[in-house]
C-alpha cells in the first residue's frame, strides 16, 4: 500500500489504519514527549492529544513535507502546551553575558543508555530542555522557537548556550 | 569524535519507547466518542427520512379513499 493509499484510509477514519499508524509511530512519538514532560503520565497524556490531533485532522496534511514530520510537529506543540500547563516556562540566566559567537566545541565519546540520556535531559531546567529540544532534535530555527515560546532570539541562544553548558558539566561529572 | 549536538541526534533513537497500554486504549475511546455523534445524526437522518415516507404513503391512501368516497 502506498502512503497517499494509507492516508486516504486515514481521512476515511478507518481504524485499523489508525491503529497500524500508532502502532508504527508511537514509540517514536512517545519519546518526544518524554524529552519535554519529565513525568511518565504527562507525556502520555500529551501523546493521546497529539495522535488525537493527527486522526481528526487529518485533511489538514497538505502533503509538502513529510507526513512524519507533520505528526512530530503537532505532538510537539501537544507537548509544550502541557508544559506550560503543568508550570510556567521560566528562561534562567543573563542572555547579556554570553558570547553567541563563541561556540566551544566538545566532542562526546559516550554509550549511554536512554536512561541516562533522559536523566540528563531532566536535570535541565525546564527553559534550557525547551530550546535544546527544539533546536537541536527537533531542527527549528532560533527565529521559530521564539516565536513558538514568545521569547526573543537572544533569549532562545542563550537557553541553548546554557543548556550546552549544564550538559558538558553533567557529562564531565560523570566522567566522560 | 562527534559534538555534544550530534551526539544527543545520534542517540535520539535509544530514546523510543513503547507507551503503556492505557494510552491506545483511551485514544480509542476518544475517537470513537468522536465517531459517534456522526453515526447517531446519520441514524436519526435515516429514521427521519422512513418516517417521512410513511406519513407521504398516508397521506396519499387517505386523499385517495377521500376522493374515491365523494365520488
Amino acid at each position: 500500500m502506498t502512503e497517499a493509499q494509507f492516508l486516504q484510509r486515514l481521512a476515511a477514519q478507518d481504524p485499523a489504519a489508525q491503529k497500524q499508524l500508532y502502532d508504527r509511530y508511537s514509540p517514536l512519538l512517545f519519546a518526544v514527549c518524554r524529552r519535554y514532560l519529565r513525568s511518565r503520565e504527562d507525556a502520555e497524556e500529551a501523546l493521546v492529544s497529539g495522535l488525537y490531533k493527527v486522526f481528526s485532522q487529518i485533511e489538514s496534511f497538505s502533503g509538502a513535507g513529510s507526513f512524519e514530520g507533520w505528526m512530530r510537529r503537532i505532538v510537539v506543540n501537544e507537548a509544550l502546551m502541557m508544559l506550560r500547563k503543568s508550570q510556567p516556562l521560566v528562561f534562567p540566566g543573563d542572555d547579556a553575558k554570553l558570547n553567541y559567537e563563541q561556540a566551544d566545541s566538545f566532542s562526546v565519546e559516550a554509550e549511554l543508555s536512554a536512561r541516562e540520556i533522559l536523566e540528563l535531559l531532566d536535570q535541565l531546567p525546564n527553559g534550557y530542555r525547551t530550546v535544546f529540544n527544539l533546536y537541536v532534535l527537533e531542527g527549528f530555527k532560533h527565529q521559530e522557537i521564539a516565536d513558538m515560546l514568545g521569547i526573543s532570539i537572544n533569549t532562545s541562544k542563550s537557553q541553548l548556550i546554557l543548556a550546552k553548558e549544564k550538559l558538558r558539566n553533567l557529562l564531565k561529572a560523570k566522567g566522560y | 569524535m562527534p559534538d555534544l549536538f550530534d551526539f544527543f541526534k545520534e542517540n535520539e533513537s535509544k530514546l523510543h519507547e513503547r507507551p503503556s497500554e492505557q494510552v491506545w486504549q483511551k485514544l480509542e475511546h476518544r475517537l470513537e466518542h468522536s465517531r459517534r455523534p456522526r453515526r447517531r445524526g446519520i441514524r436519526f437522518l435515516q429514521i427521519g427520512a422512513i418516517a417521512l415516507i410513511i406519513l407521504l404513503l398516508l397521506l396519499a391512501a387517505v386523499m385517495v379513499w377521500y376522493y374515491s368516497a365523494r365520488h
